[in-house]
């Protein structure tokens, strides 16, 4: 739950991108840290093990311009996307505001990308969050590797497998040529923003 | 496709896979490859090609062995440390919030660091029994059980913590030691095996019992989530950290803004669906309110102390 300061004048909120291994989670954090230096209000923390693979989270501040007088300061996680990492990941959403669910487009990674909405739906339950009332935006990555010869996922399927039911924003994207990363963001913090506003409206 | 394509696309994918850090859908086309290439009879440079995909199949399986194999919790440096005990710590009050982030390192498996917060957080009174849990269970983790016997025993001789107390943390240790399988005996020093009985008996134990873990004892619970059946959040899981737990009954500290949630939660009542979160497992259970009670004294003044007793797993 984000925090609202009203001596401060400043509202904290958490995002967390989730998604399975290797789908690019880091790597849209790290282009926002490169791109975005405006927003930016922190170092960008990594904590990885072998094969750069995240171990706990990736950690990133970054602050919007003021919303009606109010300092507005994100923070952006990633959990661990191994399977392994189970009970990381739930420590990891806790209190969480937002949600970026990054799919990888490969082929061979469409049961992963399941078993990880699942996963995660899993998780926000047992917090007492329902998958279908968080902001949540769906991001399809790695759309740039249809040209190097990968067997890819459609868009319809994809949006078959994973957002038949939730009906959230799409975007397809490549985090590491950086298109497609921005607007995910931008989406996800307009949805975040909203909700927030309606939860503090309800008191 | 013939199987010479089927073989080269084979490879093209083993190698592309490689390349996105997908190591073991890497692996799996690498092997593929090879029994297909095996299966044919005659085929130019036979040897050679296996010998070839042989050495990259090897590559790809010591990186994943490498991965397999490193520290799965790793000692971080203080400044990482700094972040998980601040960021993941989400109490309101300073109290509170000292020992999430106390429970956030140890979580994320920093133990040592988080041995030193829970001993610091052991000075205030209204916290010193769930830090002494979990200095213990920061023992049991890094497998210092002897350690944790000696750190027990100074507490037993100090003179902070209430004999009653002591009992039932020396109960939780033996516990979980016993359920381990740890040939050790937790056992106090000669000055606090004082005439405690009478204490016992207060807290609701018999004397008789309280030295003997019962073999159905739940496992260590550091949290639990209600589905509540009435009030203002009917239908919704709600979660508390438990704060105490003494065999089969468990405690928790609720805070005063959800005194609407803890009328609905007077003694007597029967929860059905509770899920029940250890640092091994998490299950479904149900359990009965023992004690409701606001708390008329100290920082934690006006807050609700709940007692479960835990009636089935």
């Amino acid at each position: 739950m984000a925090t609202i300061n009203l001596k401060t004048r400043e509202i904290e909120a958490k995002i967390v991108y989730y998604g399975c291994g290797r789908g690019g989670k880091t790597t849209n954090l790290e282009y926002i840290y490169k791109t975005y230096k405006k927003q930016v209000t922190g170092d960008m923390v990594s904590i990885t093990t072998e094969g750069d693979r995240t171990l706990f989270f990736d950690f990133l501040p970054i602050g919007l311009s003021k919303i009606r007088g109010f300092d507005v300061k994100i923070q952006l996680y990633t959990v661990p996307g191994q399977v392994q990492y189970s009970s990381t990941r739930k420590l990891v959403l806790k209190e969480v505001d937002g949600l970026v669910f990054v799919a990888d487009s490969l082929k061979v990674r469409r049961e992963k990308n399941m078993m990880s909405l699942k996963d995660m739906q899993k998780n926000l339950k047992e917090y007492g969050l329902s998958i279908f009332k968080m902001p949540l935006v769906l991001q399809y990555n790695k759309r740039d590797l249809a040209n190097e010869g990968f067997p890819m996922l459609s868009i319809e399927q994809l949006d078959h497998d994973l957002n038949r039911q939730l009906k959230v924003p799409t975007f397809p994207a490549s985090a590491l040529k950086g298109e497609g990363v921005g607007v995910t963001l931008k989406e996800c913090l307009k949805l975040t923003l909203k909700s927030l506003k309606k939860q503090f409206q309800e008191g | 496709m013939d199987l010479a394509q089927k073989i080269k696309r084979l490879l093209h994918e083993a190698d592309l896979y490689r390349s996105q850090g997908l190591l073991n859908e890497s692996l799996e086309r690498y092997t593929a490859a090879t029994e297909l290439i095996r299966k044919v009879g005659r085929i130019k440079n036979k040897e050679s090609i296996l010998r070839g995909i042989a050495k990259k199949a090897r590559a790809v399986k010591q990186k994943l062995d490498a991965f397999e194999q490193a520290p799965k919790t790793p000692e971080m440096s203080k400044e990482i440390q700094d972040l998980i005990k601040d960021k993941f710590s989400f109490a309101p009050d300073d109290t509170a919030g000292a020992l999430e982030g106390a429970i956030a390192l140890a979580k994320f498996g920093q133990f040592e660091r988080a041995l030193d917060e829970f001993r610091n957080l052991l000075n205030l009174p209204e916290i010193r029994i769930p830090a002494a849990k979990n200095v213990i269970r920061c023992h049991i983790s890094l497998e210092a059980y002897d350690e944790g016997i000696e750190e027990f025993q100074s507490w037993s001789a100090g003179g902070d913590f209430e004999p009653a107390q002591l009992e039932n943390l020396r109960i939780f240790f033996q516990g979980i030691l016993d359920k381990r399988g740890i040939d050790r005996t937790v056992t106090m020093v000669d000055a606090a095996t004082m005439d405690f009985d009478g204490e016992i008996e207060m807290m609701g134990l018999d004397p008789g019992d309280a030295s003997e873990i019962d073999e159905d004892e739940l496992l260590d619970i550091s949290s639990i989530g209600i589905f509540m059946d009435d009030g203002p959040q009917q239908g919704e899981l709600v979660e508390f950290d438990v704060s105490f737990q003494s065999g089969n009954e468990v405690s928790l500290l609720v805070q005063n803004r959800d005194r609407a949630l803890v009328q609905h939660l007077s003694v007597g009542t029967k929860l059905s669906s509770i899920e029940f979160y250890s640092p091994f497992a998490m299950f479904k259970g149900s359990g009965v309110i023992t004690s409701n009670t606001k708390i008329s004294t100290g920082p934690k003044r006006g807050d609700y102390s709940l007692d479960i007793k835990v009636t089935s797993t």
